[in-house]
């Protein structure tokens, strides 16, 4: 009786550990999204040239559902003040760290990053083309982490079912 | 300036150049009216009565090979922390060449130009600074504002004075007195429609004026002239209306076209005097065909104004 609890636990924990870490794809296209509708504010904020990027930014921390994003956008708005010392790039990468909840890939940062590098030292025309594409370039970010979801989700709670076995298995042998 | 002001400026700079314009004698700073910098340019206060180059200790020098000069990284950063970051924001003040702080500052800049129809699109690598300090001078007009009216009216006015020599700061004045009113001197108070074209007389930041222009005055910021002058006839039924810097053949046209509307007009003019203003075509028939009533001629700031 206590062999087969024992192995229903096993079995239950290493398809959490799967389940869990198909989440994290999920989380991953859930925070490109969460990005993809912030750099759309932004987008309106810049085209409606007198917005200056304080203001942008606490527009877009009062818009977003996430606490990470709240809380890093606001903090942005209140260190862009006159005189400040941090430049936009500065700030920017700042909330590209905060909100990235450890599961951005690589492609995804640089594309962020990118955005911090111009954004705010040209003409409107020019930002929203870049911004254009930067949302264009997201959007194909996303598109492959909806689809690595799908295929990996499945896996991942396959495999932990899998390893969980083989685990008994072992153990009994 | 007071030495408030001076203080309240520094607040805009990053903090390195906070720290070294801090380190500048208060007597210097109390008065600066611009501070100008650019790339491999030293760092210079200029007032009405001085002109000096400041070194990286804040000491005035007289050579300046030994002015602090300022790198394209500082620039950015002085750019960064005068924009708020947001030069998308500020396109149509730097097709004109300045942007507007609150308070009412302005900042000048200079750079490269980028034109599309022969007109200024916008301004990118830009390589020098003139901060212009904005500052009220209550009850500067009080001498001469008597004989700018007569039976409760105000007489077209035209201020003529040197670049630097306070005609936009008189015009502000002028402007508050004739709308707020002037118990003591018994002159009551006027709705003035205000065109002020480069912002600097109003120092709108985000439509909101920053100087003190009186209640009465309607304020069409970073307008053309001409245009916001009939705007303002047409809409706010103006009593006066002001404006800065005028000199053309059709600011003649239009001064005439203001008082045949049966408003007074309050300008300012560049010349050093009435001769120098009359060698200008554009002047001289201001000067001597409308209905102008009223020259002031403004010779330094400290200095008691003529009246024609």
């Amino acid at each position: 009786m206590i062999r087969l609890c024992g192995a229903v636990l096993i079995i239950f924990g290493t398809s959490a550990l799967g389940i869990l870490h198909a989440a994290r794809f999920h989380e991953r296209c859930r925070v490109l999204r969460e990005w993809m509708a912030v750099l759309g504010t932004l987008k309106t904020a810049i085209s409606y040239n007198t917005c200056l990027l304080p203001d942008a930014f606490t527009n877009m921390a009062l818009e977003s559902e996430d606490v990470l994003f709240r809380n890093s956008l606001k903090k942005a708005a209140q260190d862009l003040k006159y005189g400040s010392t941090h430049s936009v790039s500065e700030l920017w990468e700042n909330i590209v760290q905060q909100t990235s909840n450890n599961v951005l890939k690589a492609a995804d940062f640089s594309e962020l990053r990118r955005v911090g590098m111009f954004l705010g030292n040209s003409d409107t025309h020019d930002q929203l083309e870049k911004l254009n594409l930067a949302i264009m370039n997201l959007q194909g970010n996303l598109a492959q982490a909806t689809s690595d979801a799908a295929k990996r989700t499945t896996l991942a709670g396959y495999s932990g079912f899998a390893s969980g076995i083989m685990l008994l298995l072992l153990m009994w042998r | 300036m007071s030495l408030e002001t001076w203080r309240t400026v520094l607040k805009f700079f990053p903090d390195e150049m906070r720290v070294l314009l801090s380190k500048i004698n208060s007597e210097i700073g109390s008065q600066a009216l611009e501070i100008r910098w650019g790339i491999h340019r030293p760092l210079e206060i200029v007032g009405n009565k001085i002109n000096q180059i400041i070194s990286s200790d804040g000491e005035v020098v007289t050579d300046a090979d030994f002015g602090c000069l300022l790198n394209e990284r500082s620039l950015k950063k002085l750019l960064n922390a005068l924009t708020l970051g947001s030069m998308y924001a500020m396109e149509e003040e730097l097709m004109q060449g300045y942007i507007t702080l609150p308070g009412g500052h302005r900042v000048g800049l200079a750079g490269h130009t980028v034109l599309t129809d022969n007109k200024v699109r916008l301004l990118r690598d830009i390589s020098t600074i003139n901060f212009r300090i904005a500052e009220a001078h209550i009850g500067i007009a009080d001498e001469i504002l008597p004989r700018l009216w007569s039976n409760g009216k105000f007489l077209t006015t035209l201020i003529l004075a040197p670049p630097l020599g306070g005609k936009t700061t008189m015009l502000r004045e002028i402007v508050r007195c004739i709308s707020n009113g002037v118990p003591h001197l018994a002159l009551p108070g006027l709705r003035v429609g205000l065109v002020d074209e480069r912002s600097e007389i109003a120092g709108c930041y985000q439509g909101v004026p920053q100087l003190d222009i009186g209640y009465r005055t309607d304020v069409l910021d970073a307008c053309p002239k001409r245009e916001g002058t009939y705007q303002l006839l047409r809409a706010m039924n103006p009593q006066v209306i002001a404006t800065d810097e005028i000199g053309t053949v059709d600011d003649f046209a239009m001064i005439e076209d203001i008082a045949n509307a049966g408003v007074a007009f309050l300008g300012t003019a560049h010349a050093c005097n009435l001769d120098e203003a009359r060698q200008r075509r554009g002047l001289r028939d201001i000067l001597e065909h409308s209905s102008m009533k009223r020259i002031v001629v403004l010779n330094g700031r400290g200095v008691l104004p003529e009246v024609f």
